[in-house]
């Protein structure tokens, strides 16, 4: 599982192979679990009903009980995936090897390709106030190179607006699917609930991934600094020593707003670290994937 | 508050060094990225900063630090009492005279602190155009004539303690025709100013008393050597105990890397302790020290310590009944390497090879003799000469001369001794008047000192410092003198020749010139606080070093000669004098109080705000 921490997939450059180091070696470190493999599966049978297809009729049934039984499979259709990912300023923060944003990317890029492999079709959003890139769902190769291509290329930058962001996104959204949101959420929290429940008002399912440095709630530093913040650039003289406890307070209520309230409308929300493995992210994903089914 | 070294107290600007050091930090803040200031922002508005209130108490904590620390450097003081001096003080301008009293005594009870304070005050409240001569009892004048503002306080607050003696009785001597007021600030020691009982002068003299009835000391009083045995050397030293009660004192002896300390059981007054040391080496030379609190001054005492090879010694003699009773003494005393010769062989040996010479009853010094003594004399000789005739014939002319026998008058016996002379230490006066002298050689004084004197005046024992020659004006035969068979006889031969023997004075006190033969133009001379290169100078052929630098006590090195200069012990007893005042003398008695130095309390501010530091930047 060396491979699903985040020091050594920032070691590989390609973002392809990362996706994909991640997700195989994800997989392969999967042994019973809730991955129950493509849509063509066989499910049942039932009785032939006037209308269907005669293709479906089981000929090997019929021959031992003269009956007609139509095999009936998991439903075939691909499941529509959007992946959406906060470009705003503040995910260029780090502390260590890796921004947020490079974590919500290289997970971004993991579930492009997870989703690929289950042949499922992948949307990509980016966004932060002031403009977002859209890439509508579909299955195939040259669709997740693309994704992939611009998951690398973009740079985090400006305000974060994810109400604004979200609302048009949504609107964009033709066929109901699954939102998986990469984000910091630096924003009012009023306004972070609203979007999401502009999302989820469309029967869409949401996964929520707030993603932040482990740096940003044990503000660990030891003298009296001028922080700058990273969207608005804005600058404060103060010592971190002397918030820092309450700080924290204010933080930990705030993600058990975020979990309450999403719970109360259906969203499943993760706070996930930059310094955490990549398969925490993949289970939470499973766990909604299977709720999906 | 005032303080002992206020010139310090210029270093207390520093105590801003903190304040600049935080401003400055303050303004150049780290800058660092953050992703998002927003809860910052309103924490920051919310929140009593505890840790800003840290850093501001930890800023003043470096204040006080560097201000208690520069103040204990001041050593501050209380002053419990006004100075009753400034009451006496003329209004009009005067010519005044202020002796101050510096020697090593006035440091008992910061006495020393008070007379400087008491000094400067009486400065500052003189009419302003008075004339004023300061003085310190270690005979140097500080000032003279000047007026009041011409005398910085600076100039008084750097002056320091002396070892030196007191030399009051010199300096009112000087100024016996002074026509003003003399002011004396002194803890006024009965040994050091019994003078002052008798004392009468044309002006004024007012005492400024600091001193104390009571008091609390030990020193130590005088040293001796004892004996070299074996690689060891026993020595003696007098402790004194000037109060009325048993003390237990450690002592310590350090010679080199040795090192011994005793418990000595000290009662009230003086005593005796006697000690041995390992002998390592030719010469050695170490300290003695008490630990003793109450004043430390008088609790060093420096010695050296050169061992003595068996001293040559030659009689020349022309009649054998002449050396007898020298034969036998010297039988007696076997430190000595003695060779009797007939003076008529003494022309085939080198006088050189012998440390001293007795030349005993000579009918003549001639040209040979006389060139062999000279030579002999210059370079460094020792010469005891022992007269019994009238030398008609007499090389050493100029130096003395003979002038007759005396010798038909009854017998006479010896009337005075030059009692300060150490050929005299430890003798009691009585014992030379038991001899009886029936023949005396009438001699000529000359420039000759005289250390013994008959009866009729003439003289018995004669010394020529310069030539190291001392002369003897009766033979030591039953004709001339009974002295031989009386108790006398022995130790004083043994003196002098102990006397002469010693080849330099090896231990001074402070103030004393050291005088030594050195064959160099220039000399090395390492002191305890500081080093010298020192010219020689030739007087009657010999290059002589006359060192008069000896300020401090501790251990001098001169050349290759080694010098130990300790204190006047005498200015460890601060028993007070006690006087009436009278027609010249107007006493004024001084309670300042000093005593509160509050030195220490400020040190452990000091270390009482560095400690809270600590503890406030590990929490």
């Amino acid at each position: 599982m060396r491979h699903l921490l985040p020091e050594v997939i920032c070691k590989i450059k390609r973002l392809d192979l990362r996706a994909k180091l991640v997700v195989e070696g994800f997989l392969s470190g999967l042994h019973k679990s809730s991955y129950k493999g493509q849509a063509i599966e066989f499910a049942d049978y039932r009785p032939y009903l006037p209308g269907d297809e005669l293709k479906r009729i089981d000929w090997k049934i019929f021959a031992k009980t003269d009956k007609f039984w139509v095999r009936e499979y998991e439903e075939e259709t691909n499941l529509r995936a959007y992946l959406f990912l906060d470009t705003s300023g503040s995910m260029k923060y780090k502390s260590k090897e890796m921004s947020k944003f490079e974590y919500a990317s290289f997970l971004a890029a993991a579930f492009a390709y997870l989703l690929f492999k289950q042949h499922d079709s992948v949307g990509l959003a980016l966004f932060n106030k002031n403009n977002y890139q859209y890439l509508p769902p579909q299955f195939s190769k040259s669709h997740l190179a693309k994704i992939l291509e611009i998951i690398e290329s973009v740079k985090p930058e400006g305000e974060t607006d994810i109400y604004k962001s979200l609302t048009d996104l949504g609107k964009k959204i033709k066929k109901r699917g699954l939102i998986i949101i990469f984000s910091d959420f630096f924003d009012k929290k009023e306004n972070i609930l609203k979007g999401l429940k502009n999302l989820r008002h469309k029967k869409n399912e949401v996964l929520v991934f707030h993603i932040l440095d482990p740096n940003e709630i044990n503000l660990n530093y030891e003298e009296p600094l001028t922080f700058k913040d990273l969207e608005t650039k804005r600058e404060i003289k103060l010592d971190p020593r002397s918030i820092k406890k309450e700080y924290q307070e204010t933080l930990k209520k705030l993600f058990l707003y975020y979990k309450q309230e999403c719970a109360a409308h259906y969203i499943d929300y993760n706070l996930i670290f930059t310094n955490m493995p990549f398969d925490y992210a993949f289970f939470s994903y499973l766990a909604k994937r299977a709720k999906i089914k | 508050m005032k303080f002992l070294s206020p010139s310090f107290l210029y270093l207390l600007p520093l105590a801003i060094i903190p304040l600049i050091i935080h401003f400055l930090s303050r303004f150049r803040l780290k800058k660092v990225d953050f992703s998002s200031i927003f809860f910052l922002i309103d924490l920051k508005k919310e929140k009593f900063n505890f840790y800003r209130l840290r850093d501001i108490f930890l800023l003043i904590l470096r204040t006080f630090f560097i201000i208690f620390l520069i103040l204990s450097i001041g050593r501050p003081i209380f002053l419990s009492e006004k100075i009753s001096i400034l009451k006496f003080l003329p209004q009009k301008a005067k010519s005044i005279i202020l002796i101050l009293d510096d020697s090593y005594s006035m440091e008992y009870d910061n006495n020393f602190e008070k007379a400087k304070m008491i000094l400067k005050t009486i400065i500052k409240h003189l009419n302003r155009n008075s004339e004023i001569t300061l003085f310190l009892t270690s005979k140097r004048k500080i000032v003279e004539k000047k007026k009041p503002v011409d005398i910085p306080d600076t100039l008084i607050e750097n002056l320091k303690i002396s070892y030196k003696k007191a030399y009051v009785q010199e300096i009112l001597e000087d100024i016996k025709n002074f026509n003003g007021e003399v002011y004396f600030i002194t803890d006024l020691q009965e040994k050091t100013y019994f003078f002052l009982k008798s004392f009468k002068s044309n002006f004024l003299i007012n005492i400024i008393d600091l001193g104390k009835e009571e008091f609390e000391n030990v020193g130590i009083v005088d040293f001796y050597w004892l004996a070299e045995r074996k690689g060891e050397l026993e020595f003696e030293i007098e402790l004194v105990n000037y109060t009325s009660q048993e003390k237990e004192i450690p002592v310590n002896i350090q010679v080199d890397d040795f090192k011994i300390r005793n418990f000595l059981i000290l009662p009230p007054g003086k005593k005796k302790f006697q000690f041995t040391i390992p002998k390592r080496g030719e010469r050695i030379f170490g300290k003695i020290y008490l630990e003793e609190e109450n004043f430390k001054k008088d609790n060093f005492y420096y010695f050296v310590y050169q061992t003595k090879n068996r001293m040559p010694i030659l009689f020349l003699y022309e009649n054998e009944a002449d050396i007898f009773y020298f034969k036998k003494l010297f039988t007696l005393i076997k430190d000595y390497q003695i060779t009797y010769l007939p003076l008529k062989e003494s022309k085939r040996i080198s006088f050189s090879s012998y440390y001293l010479i007795f030349l005993i009853n000579p009918s003549q010094i001639d040209q040979f003799l006389g060139w062999q003594l000279e030579n002999y004399l210059k370079s460094g000789g020792k010469l005891i000469l022992i007269l019994g005739k009238d030398l008609k014939e007499n090389k050493f002319q100029k130096i003395f001369a003979t002038n007759g026998i005396w010798e038909d008058k009854g017998f006479v016996t010896i009337e005075e001794i030059a009692e300060e002379h150490p050929v005299f230490f430890g003798f009691k006066k009585e014992i030379f008047k038991e001899p009886k002298f029936y023949k005396i050689v009438n001699l000529q004084e000359k420039n000759l000192k005289v250390l013994m004197r008959f009866e009729n005046k003439l003289p018995f024992l004669l010394e020529d410092t310069l030539n190291n020659l001392m002369i003897f004006t009766s033979n030591f035969t039953s004709d001339f003198t009974d002295m031989p068979i009386k108790a006398v006889f022995l130790p004083l031969i043994f003196r002098t020749v102990e006397y002469l023997g010693i080849k330099e004075k090896n231990n001074f006190l402070v103030g004393e010139t050291i005088s030594l033969s050195i064959n160099l133009p220039k000399v090395k001379v390492v002191t305890p606080f500081g080093e010298f290169l020192e010219e020689t100078f030739l007087k009657k052929g010999k290059r002589i070093l006359k060192f008069c630098r000896t300020e401090e006590p501790g251990i001098y090195q001169i050349g290759e000669k080694i010098i130990a200069v300790n204190v006047w012990s005498e200015e460890g007893n601060l028993k007070k004098l006690t006087l009436k005042e009278g027609e010249n003398l107007k006493i004024i008695k001084e309670n300042l109080k000093l005593t509160s130095e509050i030195t220490p309390l400020f040190i452990f501010l000091t270390f009482l705000t560095f400690i809270i530091e600590i503890v406030l930047l590990i929490f």
